[in-house]
């Protein structure tokens, strides 16, 4: 491939075949044996990209492989999950649109039937859920399913066409085409055609089918999915809908709009007149933070997981989701980048691979997966190198957890002094530490568990935080300390006996089937128990009594007591005399069942404290979470803007020479690189920094002329400069007068130069959309950043 | 006026600085012919306003503290006589005014902070010099060109030095872009050559399409017929029909792709500035975006524009899945800027802009008798330059000229030729002494010969 085949510019867009191929497009004989591998990616790709070897370029290759290869597994397992959690977190809207569909119409229809699907703000995700729909629907097989954009609609005969093509095309397998050609023209008025936009060839078409199938009009009609109601233009939507229901017994049909905004404004839009046409329900999709709740539970948090997110970079990904994008697909996006960046740029991710000692759990769905992993898991030994275990031993954690070591009672130095010398003795360590942070992460699942079960048993709704921000929480590790936790256990003090039953329960729940946190299921166990002694204890004693509204309410400990007569009086006597009165007044069972609660609420506070430590306390979390931002604010949230004027205003930044760096010894530099004494490295920069930097003076017009002038100024001095230097070197030999036309013409050349410059300069700040010809004052242009055109 | 202060950016004032102004001072006393010394930007207005609203609240502020000196006096019962208070209050009054003095003193500095400072801009009135260019001296396209690349190299050691930093990150790229993410170079400088490099290097075994965006013959549909082109030269008995409007084109080509076994490799889209003039439209974007979702289609792209982000809103932006990379080069935007003509047009009558090449360009665009037309111009040009000094034909003349050749038949179809002559400043016309409209090419009569001499050969 030539440099000029690249470079042509007389051609505005052309292609380029790779070397040796008659063909670009040549179908891939070897696509078969690829086809057996995966990822099934590879086919198409081949290997297109590899990794550098890192350690200062000392990794070997094989390492560098393994790091690729763990990559594609580890995303590969994710993004599966991901899509299977994307195309089924609707599946009960989905079921339920089924339904309608199939149902909706009736022989005798009373008015356009239609399922209005409110689908939320984020429109990127609209593509997908409509494709979702329709190919729902037309597995149904209740007839043909259209599928309609504002792009495909953009007036009523387009709209129509669409309909009447997409609906006789979708059987068009079944029909005969010379049973078309009739309908074409209209059926039985024969020889007047109809236009291709007329509904009555639908009509007739619909006729002739119920005919031959012997159907009836509810179980075969035509599906219409509207995929952006309001983008429709004008007021096209009125008009299909008034359209369909003139056309109603011959064409039976159902329409599905999707709504972004929400069903008052839709309806605020539609004629009434039209809405008194239709037949509507609503579907409601799942929220966005529904679905993302789906993911970080299935995905990151899941036992299987390899890389986890750190506090930082969720929070990041998080926020942005939630402040900007709304978008699942960009939080998956960042997702996946974290796994690349964490892959590509940290050699010590090969220790990802390490077996952890839980090995019990199934990590993978297939048994061909599992055992690709378990070969993965046996040479991850293999390609550890010297380097490798130098880069542990720098890491913070790693020299945190040796210096721990030390301080511990029974330590032995020479064990420490091994770990710090022997690779060997450091890489039999690092399947326990990589079982520890498996470990917490389990720990942390249940635990979030056991919090959800606490929020959903409270009352009070203030406490309550989503998944997601409690997980964020833990990361950050402040729940313990925090005045959420603090709160939560407060009410969880006043629970009634039957909430109790049914949070503890709900812990057990959440938390058994891992043997994790065996000693804490136990006592709950013991705790439920002892719960349902005493109730059956108390219900005994109150068999007698003669409260029987108290009972069904189950007890109340103390501290329901002290709240409940608070609004009596508020003195502090009063206040105490009130409690032990209210303490000398409670039946035998509420005091047992205080001290339930307090067991509880201590055993809580323990288990959550245990487990609810942050993961940066972890030996070697940075090689199983990934918490730096940069890149992906880079990636993600580059600032344009901001890059072309630090490379405009302060070019030294990128170029790092000598020559336009700012005087080292002033910090107020933008002040004075305008002064003509202190003028630092103005001269020498770019000439569209110049420009650009002039330009900042000014308002917003811009005289050209001046603007020359300036620029040239700077440039003269900047020749001035070379000039005294190169003098300097050279000395004075050369005959005067031939020196002085020779330096007029010199002079010429030169300002010929620097007009050129100027002008290019100018060009770029033009193409760059600085600055633009004005016609409000001749040979000016206006100054479009930073100020008003 | 204190001493400017500048704000966020870098951004500084909105009227001419003292050294700016300095600067041009210093520039005329090296050419001393220059009679017409710009006038010194006044500051009016704005300050004034500034100044009596302060005035109102400061006054304001005044006549409370002295009630209140007042009734401090009347509680407590002090015997003074009413005119010692009187000297007292005009004392303190004095006192006041000099705080207002300082007070306007400080909030009449024309650079406030942030949002002041935009508003500040947005109001005022900028006042420039009367200078034109008509004291720039003249510069012809190709001298232009020519001087450009005699010139020496800016920082050439510093720039290859970030190029080659650039070039350490293209197994990052290779690598993002094949796990199903697009690349989007930002950043000052020409990105081209960068990507061509990158392209020749990692992606050499795929076919490539490369799109100028800033060219401004670029097309939606173009672009889009040499991708569907392909792909029907990829498999003949397929017998594959794209259609002619971009959109259905578009979809089909997205439908083919998305077969299960589509007969071709994955397809890498360089769109050098896809922020380009021809690009920008909306509709551009959409189906761009759509192509670019598709996993067998990789997009390498570069921006320049600074507002170019606001192409794409979020449904777009998410298709498009780009990683972004600051490739700042400092490479002169050459090639980029050379299809621009507006700057270059104001930058002097003489130093026309695409000049020749803009005007072939044009003319290779336009309908053979309107070629004709001004093939007519031309020839009486070069007819009129070698008889007398007077340049240009006059209108009757040319109309005359191109009825005699059955070039026009009417002379409303020759006005409509001859403005769009005039939209593109391939004519200029003017009045001469007699009040006769004057028609000329804004060209060198070299530049003239050349051209005539190509367009005969066409003919």
């Amino acid at each position: 491939m030539a440099q000029d085949e690249f470079d042509s510019i007389t051609q505005s867009c052309f292609l380029i075949m790779p070397p040796g191929r008659e063909s670009i497009w040549h179908r891939d004989e070897n696509s078969e044996t690829y086809r057996e591998g995966r990822p099934p990616k590879r086919r198409r790709l081949g290997h297109a990209y590899t990794f550098k070897p890192l350690l200062n370029g000392k990794e070997n290759k094989e390492a560098v492989r393994f790091r690729q290869t763990l990559y594609e597994w580890t995303w590969g397992e994710q993004k599966r999950k991901i899509e299977h959690i994307l195309s089924s977190v609707n599946e009960r809207m989905l079921v339920e649109l089924g339904d309608f569909v199939r149902h909706a119409y009736t022989e005798e229809p009373a008015g356009v039937p239609v399922g209005l699907v409110l689908a939320g703000p984020n429109i990127s995700s609209h593509s997908r859920l409509f494709n979702q729909i329709t190919s729902a629907t037309r597995a149904l097989n209740c007839g043909p399913v259209i599928l309609l954009t504002s792009r495909d609609a953009p007036n009523l005969r387009a709209c129509l066409k669409k309909i009447i093509e997409g609906a006789m095309d979708a059987v068009m397998g079944e029909t005969e085409e010379d049973e078309l050609a009739p309908l074409r023209s209209g059926g039985e008025k024969k020889g007047i055609k109809l236009a291709n936009y007329d509904l009555k060839i639908l009509a007739a078409w619909m006729k002739h089918k119920l005919g031959a199938m012997s159907a009836s009009a509810a179980s075969f009609k035509i599906t219409i999915a509207v995929q952006d109601t309001e983008t429709l233009p004008g007021n096209l939507l009125p008009q299909l809908l008034n359209l369909l229901h003139n056309y109603l017994p011959q064409i039976p049909v159902v329409v599905l709009l999707g709504i972004a905004t929400s069903l008052q404004h839709f309806q605020e839009t539609l004629p009434s007149a039209t809405t008194r046409l239709l037949l509507a329900q609503k579907f409601d999709v799942r929220r966005g933070e529904d679905c993302l709740e789906v993911i970080v539970r299935e995905v990151l948090l899941a036992p299987s997981n390899k890389v986890r997110l750190g506090a930082r970079l969720y929070e990041f990904l998080w926020d942005k989701w939630r402040m900007h994008t709304q978008s699942i697909e960009s939080f998956v996006d960042g997702l996946q980048f974290a796994y690349m960046c964490h892959f590509y740029a940290n050699p010590l991710s090969v220790l990802v691979a390490a077996p952890d000692t839980m090995r019990d759990r199934q990590t993978w769905d297939t048994e061909e997966n599992q055992e690709g992993w378990g070969a993965l898991e046996s040479c991850w030994e293999a390609v550890l190198q010297k380097e490798h275990f130098q880069a542990i031993r720098t890491l913070p954690s790693f020299r945190h957890f040796v210096s721990k070591q030390l301080e511990m009672p029974d330590c032995r130095a020479g064990r420490v002094r091994a770990l710090l010398e022997n690779d060997l003795t450091l890489s039999s360590l690092i399947s326990e530490f990589a079982a520890e942070n498996v470990k917490h992460a389990a720990q942390l699942e249940m635990t979030l568990n056991v919090l959800d079960a606490l929020q959903s048993s409270l009352v009070s709704t203030a406490v309550k935080k989503g998944r997601l921000e409690v997980y964020l929480m833990a990361l950050q590790g402040d729940i313990v300390d925090g005045r959420w936790l603090k709160e939560m256990l407060m009410l969880m003090k006043k629970m009634n006996s039957g909430s109790l039953k049914q949070f503890l329960a709900k812990c057990v729940e959440g938390t058994t089937g891992s043997d994790v946190n065996a000693t804490f299921v136990g006592l709950l166990d013991e705790l439920v128990q002892i719960l349902e002694a005493e109730a059956v204890k108390i219900a005994v004693a109150e068999e007698s009594s003669d409260e029987e509204g108290e009972k069904d309410r189950g007890l109340v400990s103390e501290y329901t007591l002290q709240e409940a007569k608070e609004g009596d009086r508020a003195t502090h006597v009063s206040k105490k005399i009130r409690i032990a009165s209210s303490k000398a007044s409670m039946r035998n069972g509420e005091v047992a069942y205080t001290k339930v609660v307090e067991k509880v609420h201590a055993l809580l506070k323990e288990y959550l404290e245990a487990s609810l430590k942050s993961y940066t306390e972890l030996t070697l979390h940075e090689v199983f979470y990934y918490n730096v931002t940069k890149p992906h604010q880079d990636a993600f949230s580059a600032q344009h803007r901001a890059a072309i004027q630090t490379a405009l205003t302060q070019p030294h930044h990128y170029l790092a020479c000598s020559c336009c760096a700012p005087p080292q010894n002033t910090t107020r530099r933008d002040e004075e690189i305008f002064d003509d004494d202190a003028d630092g490295g103005l001269t020498t920069q770019p000439d569209t920094a110049i420009l650009h930097q002039l330009y900042m003076e000014c308002g917003s017009l811009i005289n050209v002329y001046d603007w020359f002038t300036a620029f040239g100024s700077i440039a003269e001095r900047r020749h001035k400069e070379d000039e005294d230097d190169g003098d300097e070197g050279r000395g004075v030999s050369e005959d005067g007068q031939a020196r002085s036309r020779h330096k007029e013409d010199e002079e010429e050349e030169r300002k010929q130069g620097d007009q050129a410059r100027f002008l290019r300069g100018m060009a770029e700040m033009q193409f760059m959309g600085f600055i633009k010809p004005t016609k409000r004052k001749t040979d000016h242009v206006s100054r479009l950043v930073w100020g008003s055109g | 006026m204190g001493t400017p202060k500048k704000a966020l950016f870098g951004f500084q004032s909105k009227k001419s600085t003292p050294s700016f102004q300095r600067r041009l001072d210093l520039a005329r006393k090296e050419e001393p012919e220059d009679d017409d010394p710009p006038k010194t930007p006044t500051k009016k207005g704005r300050k004034g306003e500034v100044q009596g609203i302060d005035v109102v609240n400061a006054d304001r502020s005044h006549s409370r503290r002295r009630t209140r000196r007042v009734i401090q006096k009347t509680l407590e019962g002090e015997s003074s006589s009413d005119e010692d208070e009187e000297s007292d209050l005009e004392q303190e009054e004095q006192e006041d005014d000099d705080a207002i003095v300082e007070h306007t003193n400080i909030k009449s500095a024309p650079h406030g902070s942030g949002y002041e400072s935009y508003f500040s801009t947005l109001q005022s009135k900028t006042t420039t010099s009367n200078n034109t260019l008509s004291q720039m001296p003249q510069m012809e396209h190709a001298t232009y060109l020519k001087t450009l690349a005699s010139l020496p190299v800016d920082h050439p050691d510093e720039r290859a030095n970030l190029l080659s930093l650039h070039k350490e990150l293209f197994a990052q790229w290779a690598f993002e872009l094949s796990v199903g993410f697009n690349l989007l170079l930002y950043g000052y400088g020409s990105k081209r050559n960068l990507l061509t490099e990158f392209v020749r290097e990692h992606c050499s075994e795929r076919p490539v399409l490369v799109v100028n965006g800033f060219s401004p013959s670029l097309t939606l549909r173009g672009m889009l017929e040499s991708i569907a082109g392909a792909l029907e030269a990829s498999a003949p008995d397929a017998k594959l029909h794209f259609g002619n409007q971009p959109a259905d084109i578009l979809t089909n080509i997205v439908s083919f792709l998305s077969s299960p076994d589509p007969p071709l490799d994955d397809l890498v889209l360089l769109i050098h500035n896809i922020d380009g003039e021809t690009l920008r439209p909306d509709k551009v974007q959409t189906a761009i975006s759509l192509l670019a979702e598709h996993p067998r289609i990789h997009l390498i792209a570069s921006i320049d524009h600074v507002n170019a982000p606001l192409l794409w809103d979020a449904a777009k932006s998410e298709k498009l899945r780009f990683i972004w990379h600051d490739a700042t080069t400092f490479e002169p935007l050459k090639v980029e800027t050379s299809f621009d003509a507006n700057v270059l047009g104001v930058a002097g009558s003489g130093a026309r802009a695409g000049g020749l090449r803009g005007i072939k360009y044009v003319l290779s665009s336009l309908t053979s008798n309107a070629r004709g037309i001004y093939l007519q111009l031309l020839l009486a040009q070069l007819a009129s330059d070698s008889e007398s000094d007077t340049d240009g034909i006059p209108y009757r003349t040319l109309y005359d000229n191109c009825v005699t050749e059955f070039l026009v038949s009417n002379e409303l179809t020759f006005r409509t030729q001859l403005r769009e002559f005039y939209d593109h400043n391939m004519v200029v016309s003017r009045k001469d002494q007699g009040g006769l409209e004057v028609l000329s090419v804004p060209l060198a009569k070299g530049e003239i010969e050349t051209l005539v001499v190509e367009m005969q050969e066409e003919e």
